[in-house]
């Protein structure tokens, strides 16, 4: 799958989002993968203050039970 | 004194009174400690993402306070000895707290509020015609920076993030 290049814009620049809500289920499950793992920045394209944020948020949530530490349905 | 967000699930097997009480415990702890709640959330039954105790659901709620440090350990040690709390996080609140109260505040005056506040901009404009036929031409905008603000917040929902990653992961297994 070759992926078309060019500039990947930052989600949370792009929507003015300053505070990653670690109990926002919604915003968590996007940047992790069906396995509950944080997706890389070269993939989201977040930047690195927003990756940063991102990456404390899911795991805070991980410890409150809003995201999972792993999913075992997988496979 | 520092501002820090404290949030917790409560074991939803108990009826609504309980759970409550549980929660007013929380606010006491603070409250006895010259702590200052600023905000407070209460957002329901929710499912949780893996089981504690067996449990599949959990009552979570959080505050955002204003406290002294010497409060933490005894909230730590109100969490830490009442079972029905299935899991606890103390956290130093960075987010805006402004944003958060105020939405609130205006649904509560916005009769009032509203109109208010597109006054001060007529008082510039007063040359070009009477106070009245401009509050009129101006409530539609603050409705449309209303829709704005709300917009910006939803496109978050777009897809692009979730098409993309399944792939990459995909290739990254393989590659392992």
């Amino acid at each position: 799958m070759a992926m078309v290049k060019g500039k990947k814009i930052c989600r949370f620049c792009e929507n003015k989002i300053d505070y990653v809500d670690y109990k926002d289920e919604r915003i968590l499950r996007r940047f992790t993968n069906e396995r509950g793992k944080i997706i890389p920045r070269r993939i989201s394209g977040n930047c690195a203050m927003h990756q940063r944020k991102l990456t404390t948020a899911i795991k805070r949530g991980r410890i409150l039970a809003i995201v999972a530490f792993e999913s075992e349905s997988y496979r | 004194m520092n501002l820090y967000e404290t949030t917790f699930i409560i074991n939803p097997q108990t009826d609504d009174a309980t759970i409550d009480r549980h929660v007013r415990e929380v606010a006491d702890v603070i409250n006895k400690g010259q702590g200052k709640i600023h905000h407070e959330d209460h957002m329901g039954t929710r499912r949780l993402a893996y089981e504690i105790q067996d449990l599949t659901q959990g009552y979570y709620a959080s505050f955002i306070f204003e406290a002294p440090t010497s409060v933490l350990p005894k909230l730590q040690r109100h969490f830490k000895l009442n079972e029905y709390y299935l899991r606890y996080l103390t956290v130093r609140f960075e987010g805006n707290l402004e944003k958060l109260i105020r939405p609130a505040e205006e649904q509560a005056q916005s009769p009032k509020e509203k109109p208010a506040a597109p006054k001060d901009e007529s008082d510039i404009d007063v040359g070009k015609g009477s106070e009245e036929s401009l509050e009129t031409a101006e409530s539609p905008e603050t409705e449309k920076i209303q829709t704005v603000e709300t917009e910006a917040v939803e496109p978050e929902a777009t897809d692009e993030s979730e098409t993309e990653t399944p792939g990459d992961d995909a290739a990254e297994e393989q590659e392992l």
